[in-house]
Parts: C-alpha cells; sequence; structure tokens
C-alpha cells in the first residue's frame, strides 16, 4: 500500500475537530480516452470510499469519473477516544485498497 | 446603391466572420448545461431541486488545465440542523455526476475538499441533502484554458 498517503493527527484533544486527509495514487482512467491504436481504454476508477473511525462512519463517498487521477480528500472528524481511523478504497476491478491510522486522544 | 460603400460591406463582413464563431465557441457549452444539471439531479434527488442558499463552493475562477481543480464545499448549516450528504455536478462533463460524499456519525463538519477533472468551461453545482430532506445549492463558474483562440475576444 505504498501508493497511499493519508493524514491523521497522531494526538488530540477530547471534542477536537480533527482534519483527516487522504490521497491515493490511482489513474482514475475514465473509459473514454482511446489508445494509439484508435481502441477506447477501459473505465479504471476508484468508485467509492469509506472512512472509518472505530468503526463508526466518518464520511461514505460515491465516485465518479469527474474525480480527478490520484483522488485527493479532505474533510473533519471529531475526536472522541483513541483508535484506530480506517481507510477504504473500492477500484472498478475489485479491488480493495485499505490503510489505517491510529490517533491518541486524551 | 450609392448609400453602400465597399468599405461599409467589407467592415460589415469582417464582423459576422469575427463574432460568428467565437460568440459560439463562449455561449455553446452553458447554453446546453441546465438541461444536463436537471437531468442529474434527478438522478440524485428525485423530483426534489434545491434552493441556493447554505452552501458554499470554493473553487479558482480559471484552470490551465481541467486536470485537477481543487473544490472545498462548506455547508452553512444553523443549530440543530444536520447534513445527510453533498452532491456535486459538473454539467460540462461527459458523465456529470460528479460526487457523492455521505457525513457518517463520526464527522465532525459539512466541510470537503478534494479535485475535480473538468472537461471544460462550465459552472460546477454543488447540493447539500439536510436531513430533514431539504436541498440547497451553490454553483461556481469555472473557465478552462483550452487554446489562444477562446481566450483573445473574451
Amino acid at each position: 500500500m505504498a501508493n497511499v498517503l493519508t493524514s491523521v493527527p497522531a494526538t488530540a484533544q477530547r471534542g477536537q475537530t480533527i482534519e483527516i486527509k487522504a490521497l491515493i495514487k490511482h489513474p482514475m482512467e475514465n473509459g473514454l480516452r482511446r489508445d494509439m491504436d484508435g481502441k477506447l481504454i477501459p473505465r479504471k476508477i476508484i468508485n467509492s470510499f469509506v472512512c472509518r473511525y472505530n468503526g463508526d462512519v466518518v464520511i461514505d463517498c460515491d465516485w465518479h469519473t469527474a474525480v480527478a487521477a490520484s483522488p485527493y480528500m479532505a474533510f473533519f472528524a471529531t475526536a472522541t477516544d483513541s483508535g484506530t481511523i480506517e481507510f477504504e478504497w473500492r477500484d472498478d476491478d475489485g479491488t480493495v485498497i485499505r490503510h489505517s491510522a491510529k490517533i491518541q486522544v486524551t | 446603391m450609392d448609400g453602400v460603400s465597399r468599405r461599409s460591406v467589407l467592415a460589415g463582413s469582417v464582423a459576422v466572420v469575427a463574432a460568428g464563431p467565437v460568440a459560439a465557441q463562449v455561449a455553446a457549452p452553458p447554453a446546453e448545461q441546465p438541461q444536463v444539471l436537471n437531468r442529474a439531479l434527478r438522478e440524485a434527488f428525485g423530483e426534489g431541486r434545491p434552493k441556493p442558499g447554505k452552501v458554499m463552493l470554493k473553487m479558482p475562477p480559471i484552470a490551465d488545465s481541467g486536470n485537477a481543480v481543487p473544490i472545498t464545499v462548506v455547508v452553512d448549516r444553523s443549530a440543530g440542523e444536520q447534513v445527510k450528504r453533498i452532491v456535486v455536478i459538473a454539467p460540462g462533463n461527459p458523465y456529470p455526476l460528479g460526487a457523492e460524499y455521505r457525513f457518517g456519525p463520526r464527522s465532525a463538519k459539512p466541510e470537503i475538499s478534494t479535485r475535480l477533472r473538468l472537461a471544460r468551461t462550465q459552472t460546477v453545482v454543488a447540493v447539500a441533502e439536510l436531513t430533514d430532506g431539504s436541498l440547497w445549492s451553490a454553483a461556481a463558474d469555472l473557465t478552462v484554458t483550452l487554446g489562444a483562440c477562446a481566450e483573445v475576444f473574451e
């Protein structure tokens, strides 16, 4: 999972609003482009992204072809308890890419 | 036909040649976008139509390339209001429905930043659905720099 970059604060105060950022390297091939021989390049995008905080959803997204290559997302969660923030990307081809980060809440 | 001089005829034809294709180029994308936007809204929200307000859509007005245009959508809700989801629509794209963001119980505020791939000059629309079912929207214009010819006369 070397092609994933996430940003989660390592520590936070209880009740604090934290910014979470997630970036994944991906071509987001929209299925409209043609290769050198004039053949359509098949669509291959990440169509879903979910972020969970200790199992509860922070944000749940559907992505279509208007999302840029190497999709980037920034959003906000409330730091309530220490634990794990999980990221999950789903590719058109069925691949699921997972990543997680720890947060210490005091 | 003394009233029509050679000069005025020439000047007129130059004006037509200059104005014709340019006007078509600049006006064509937005003209067909309202219907596309309506179709996308129906796909996302059924018969509901958003009212302008509560939503802020931050996007640069000009992009050299539409490949990765940064946008931020913020919903300014009053106390007690909860945002269920935000939908971003790009009516100038081959597939206008851009993305949908649903906020879960752990979300702190209805704000997202991302990057869009935008095919051409267009008005991007962000719609927020609150938990009471009301729909609010904001729009922002983006000029995608395609080439020198489209820019000279603007």
